[in-house]
């Protein structure tokens, strides 16, 4: 059975609602379970440990890159401004254009037309099902954020 | 368990590093602008920096349709009486958790919370770096702005 | 009187059965240096040996064996001691005769020829005499098994105890009757009263602590065995390693001997894989003294000064890899399920060597073999796939494979020095040949074409089968186009083409993996060669000739162009990765897979049990292995510090250098697969879309089953936990003593600046060609919406309609 434009609409959109209902079970697992919670609230000392060293890290890359640069290298000039040019070059199949025709902003484009009336992914009701998806991923998103931003000062006590 | 003075510490040193590296991306992107044209002689200073921007804001004006336009996902809140159901009880549960969410005016909770330690570890000497690696960063980033837009007029005249 | 006689009786026989110890005693390992148990032959044209002269010596002229004698009597292997005369003596060294309560002796021997005898003898201290307790005939193997339940009258006042095994051809007591002795043991039953303990101390060990080891890597350790006072105690028989596990499952396993000399010494040595210990984490490896009877003293093993650890958290690596992984398939004809096997064989193993040391838990492979295999499910769930009940593969191991069910394979090695060319077919791809008498063209020798600027060449794979283990990450992929002879034919017999670009692109998909032609015009003359089949899957399936001669030889086990795998791997039963490729150059697929327990999932055959009550089975391996794994890898990182330590061997700046090892392993693929997209253009790009938008619609029936599934959703959660709770550990503390951040900061600090620089330089590299993947998918999308022909196929183009069917 071949697809059509239709159908990869759909698929793709499918994409976004799997997302939606696993980050929605991801929010819901912390926010129901304290011991969940509990890891969330620990884990913000080492997330921003861990910030700090990745930070270091790239830095110390791109430091040498700007080194190399400065010292007039022309194998890394050719490399970095190259693939900034590439980038610049092809932004418009990359991200878009203002008529919607290339890029994300092509399947953005696709993802409105689709969910209008009388359109395939109206009549499968895919518009009401993704802004469902999306709002319950955001209601457990509160529910977690309020579990554990109320744990902050039970964890990491004042003294 | 660290203490709050501790991870207000951490958070700090994690952020003095997350600007000392974003110095170094904005020093970058200024090396890039200045060299366009050693690489290729058909193009001129920023161009790429310029040309990517313009395309992002189209992506971006289809995000935004995509969401708000009429029909959008947003926007058919407004039409389906039941994710409009939905929506209020996600913004019902964001009002009853607020102070959970966000944080109360002493700094218990969340976000002010973090901020409170944020604040009081400033006035640990060794975190003053925290302040200087941001002005520094600022500095470059000022500094790359004000170079791009010097060659804006050229391409959008 | 009677009650009283019972009563004693029975105290008697409970205290007698619970307070002894058996012992086995043999010769293993023994050699004439050895001082307690010796074997002779003696020349006796008697039926029975002399009188010994003394407890200790057998009689004047027996002859001691040789240690190649010895050595044949150590095992029951069928190796035999035959030294020459008739009588074979016996002198063992037990315990005094007060203190052994049984022996039972196991020989184990044939006589000279088929009418002969073998008489067995033992000593009698009492009666001064010898008496015979047992007989065989013939010339064939075979026991002699005897159970001395009073063994006082044979053990001597000093513990010897003499045996002789007495050849008889025929009633002539000569030495033609000369016996063969394959094995002897005595299992000895010692009164626990005059058991002693026997200690062992470590001198010397060649594995430190949180070491990591190969399990056919050979430990070796310079032991000495002593008594509880601390004495040493000389040939000492039973010194063994032990390794002992307490860390995600619990176990123990003896590996290695030893036997300590004169000065009570020894070197134990042996392979964890020869005790079954393999894939472990955090093992504790020691020296243990078993129980032996030595110079008269039955010793024991059983205080804890008989086993002494030298190396805890030792990480035991397999040296041999034999896998089947479980999954989702994703390609442009829809979803489907994937059974993979993987072998890599120990020759196909490698460590890690860097400054001079083998890194723990790092590996490196080659020439593996590699068996991917679609199973054309009946009911299949998602978009519909190839025709039920249509099986597709890709394999590599061509001994082990059915070529009929299996047909397209990236190149097997056949166990020779030629790695990377498809064994079986060796005459096929490996040599060159003349097509058509030479009128058609000349084929060169090389099972592997590569492109570079329009420009074609043949030769054996410059780039090898190859892949890498570190720690929990396992990636191996094949970066080369092993297309054998059909890609050779492509430029050197057809005149269209010129090149594989040209070829690739130039037909249409389903010239490719369909039922339609690929022109062909002969370079030399000028014949256009008609085909049925000719795409390029036809090809690599049928051979196709012309007038009886062979134009282009089928190549069953070419075609693979590109294979990746990438997962996560805490060790062989918890496994998830994913895999990328494409077939016959042209029909790319991603696939997610996890480790299953046999039994777990249907035979290949079984296609209407692959359904979706299987795949929320299969997803609940795969939520299960995937908390595992995390676990797993963040316990092992929170003790990377001691794993790889800040300097010394092992060090974690070697660890970075094997990252870069990696990283620099993998580029070539991505190189190739680039090159691939860019050479067949839309036939690899569309489809590659297809695949892709096919992966999102799995999706949402992944995370909707783990919604609405109450077990999936529990494991769902456990996953999460884990996740979150590990998180600590995996990064390691802001003070970057362990874990991810020690990791970076000695990334950054322990690297010099021209090997952060050349490897800065791959990754931008990898960056480059990542952007150039991204553009190439992001220009054809739009496209699939407005052309729908076979040279451009559409959304609309079907593609199970234009491929191959068996």
């Amino acid at each position: 059975m071949p697809l059509s434009l239709d159908l990869s609409t759909v698929y793709i959109i499918d994409g976004f609602q799997g997302n939606f209902i696993l980050m929605a079970e991801l929010f819901r697992a912390i926010a129901i379970n304290s011991t969940i919670s509990d890891y969330v609230a620990n884990d913000i000392y080492y997330i921003f440990g861990f910030l700090k060293w990745l930070s270091y890290f790239l830095n110390d890359i791109s430091t040498i890159v700007n080194n190399e640069i400065m010292l007039g290298n022309a194998t890394w000039k050719g490399w970095l401004v190259g693939y900034w040019q590439r980038v610049a070059l092809n932004s418009t199949w990359l991200f878009g254009d203002w008529r919607g025709a290339w890029g994300v902003a092509y399947l953005w484009n696709r993802g409105l037309t689709c969910i209008q009336p009388g359109q395939f992914c109206y009549s499968i009701n895919y518009g009401n099902l993704t802004t469902q998806e999306a709002l319950e991923m955001v209601k457990w998103m509160f529910n977690a954020t309020s579990e554990v931003g109320r744990k902050l000062s039970i964890w990491y006590p004042w003294s | 368990m660290p203490t709050a003075a501790e991870l207000g510490n951490v958070i700090l040193q994690g952020l003095a590093e997350l600007f000392r590296l974003l110095r170094t991306l904005f020093i970058q992107l200024q090396l890039v602008g200045n060299n366009e044209t050693a690489i290729n002689t058909s193009r001129s200073a920023y161009q790429s920096f310029w040309e990517i921007w313009y395309q992002i804001g189209a992506m971006m004006h289809w995000t935004v349709n995509m969401l708000t336009g009429k029909g959008g996902y947003i926007d058919i809140i407004n039409t389906n009486s039941t994710l409009e159901n939905t929506f209020s009880e996600v913004v019902g549960i964001a009002a009853k958790n607020a102070t959970w969410m966000i944080g109360d005016i002493e700094g218990n909770n969340s976000t002010t919370f973090i901020i409170k330690a944020m604040v009081n570890a400033l006035y640990n000497p060794e975190n003053h770096v925290f302040v200087a690696n941001f002005w520094n960063m600022t500095t470059e980033m000022i500094k790359l702005v004000s170079d791009a837009l010097k060659y804006f007029p050229g391409y959008f005249p | 009187m009677r009650k009283k006689m019972v009563f004693l009786l029975t105290l008697l026989l409970l205290i007698s059965v619970s307070e002894a110890r058996v012992y086995n005693v043999n010769f293993a390992g023994i050699t004439q240096a050895y001082p307690y148990f010796n074997a002779y032959d003696y020349n006796n044209d008697t039926n029975a040996p002399p009188v010994p002269p003394s407890e200790s010596s057998p009689p004047s002229g027996a002859r001691e064996f040789s240690d190649t004698n010895y050595r044949n009597i150590w095992y029951p292997e069928g190796t035999t001691a035959n030294p020459g005369y008739e009588t074979h003596y016996f002198l063992f060294k037990l315990s005094q005769d007060a203190a052994v309560d049984r022996v039972e002796v196991h020989w184990r021997g044939a006589a000279n020829d088929g009418n002969d005898l073998v008489h067995f003898f033992a000593y009698n201290n009492d009666t001064r005499s010898w008496t015979q307790l047992a007989n065989i005939t013939g010339g064939t193997l075979q026991w002699i098994n005897y159970t001395f339940t009073d063994p006082d009258p044979y053990i001597s006042p000093g513990g010897y105890m003499h045996l002789a095994f007495v050849g008889d051809p025929e009633g002539l007591f000569d030495s033609n009757g000369a016996p063969y002795t394959d094995y002897i043991e005595l299992i000895v039953t010692v009164n626990d009263a005059y058991v002693q303990t026997a200690c062992v101390q470590v001198i010397s060990d060649n594995v430190r602590d949180w070491d990591g080891i190969f399990d056919s890597d050979t430990v070796s350790v310079q032991a000495r065995a002593t008594t509880t006072g601390n004495e040493p105690i000389p040939w000492y028989t039973n010194l063994s390693l032990k390794a002992v596990w307490s860390y995600l499952g619990s176990g123990s396993a003896y590996f290695g001997s030893g036997m300590s000399n004169s000065t009570g010494e020894a070197v134990i040595s042996g392979r964890p894989i020869d005790g079954g210990v393999t894939d472990r984490w955090r093992v504790s490896l020691k020296v243990a003294a078993r129980d032996a009877i030595v110079d008269g003293v039955p010793y024991t093993g059983n205080s804890a000064c008989s086993e002494v650890s030298f190396a805890d958290n030792v990480a035991i690596t397999p040296s041999s890899y034999n896998v089947t992984l479980i999954g989702r398939y994703w390609d442009n004809g829809g979803a489907d399920w994937v059974r993979i096997w993987w072998v890599a064989e120990p020759s196909d193993v490698l460590p890690v060597n860097i400054g001079g040391y083998n890194l723990p838990v790092a590996q490196k492979f080659r020439n593996w073999d590699f068996l991917l295999y679609k199973i054309g499910a009946v009911n299949v769930i998602g978009p519909n796939n190839d025709n039920d009940n249509d099986w597709e593969g890709i394999s590599s191991n061509v001994n082990e494979v059915n070529s009929e069910m299996y047909p397209a394979c990236i190149g097997p090695d056949d166990n020779t020095t030629q790695p990377y060319n498809c064994g079986q077919w060796a005459g096929n791809c490996r040599d060159s040949r003349s097509v058509g008498v030479g009128l058609l063209g000349q084929l060169p020798a090389g099972c592997c074409v590569t492109e570079s600027g329009g420009t074609m060449s043949a030769g054996n794979c410059a780039r090898y089968e190859t892949g890498y283990r570190i720690s929990t990450l396992v990636e191996f992929n094949v970066p080369d186009h092993n297309l054998g002879e059909p890609g050779k034919a492509v430029y050197k017999i057809c005149s269209e083409y010129g090149n594989l670009t040209r070829y690739l692109n130039m037909v249409p998909y389903p010239g490719h993996e369909g039922d339609q032609e690929a022109p062909c015009t002969s370079h030399l003359l000028s014949v256009y060669l008609t085909v049925s089949p000719t795409s390029t899957e036809g090809f690599f399936r049928w051979t196709y000739s012309l007038l009886g001669m062979d134009i282009v030889k089928n190549h069953p086990h070419g075609g693979l162009g590109l294979l990746s795998f990438i997962g996560l791997w805490p060790d062989n039963q918890h496994v998830v990765g994913l895999v990328v490729g494409h077939r016959f150059g042209i029909h790319p697929f991603t696939a997610l897979v996890t480790s299953m327990p046999p039994g777990t999932y249907p035979a290949d055959e079984q296609a209407s049990y692959w359904n979706l009550s299987f795949m929320q089975v299969w997803l609940y391996y795969l939520l299960k292995n995937l908390a595992y794994g995390i676990f797993v890898t963040a316990e092992e990182w929170a003790n990377m510090h001691l794993r790889y330590p800040p300097s010394g061997e092992d060090n974690i700046t070697a660890l970075n250098r094997a990252i870069n090892l990696v990283i620099g392993d993998f580029l070539p693929y991505l190189d190739e697969t680039l090159w691939m997209l860019e050479a067949s253009g839309n036939n690899t790009i569309k489809p590659f879309i297809v695949s892709t938008v096919t992966q999102l619609n799995d999706t949402k029936r992944i995370a909707t089953l783990i919604r609405s599934n109450e077990t999936l959703r529990a494991e769902f959660v456990s996953l999460t936990g884990t996740l979150f709770g590990k998180l600590p550990e995996l990064v390691g503390p802001p003070d970057a003593s362990t874990g991810l951040n020690y990791l970076l900061k000695w990334r950054t600090e322990g690297l010099t600046y021209t090997e952060k620089r050349d490897t800065n330089a791959l990754i931008y590299d990898l960056l480059d060609r990542l952007l150039s993947f991204a553009v190439a998918i992001m220009k054809h999308l739009p496209l699939m919406e407005y052309v729908n022909t076979p040279a451009s196929p559409g959304w609309n183009f079907n593609w199970i309609e234009n491929s191959t069917q068996p």
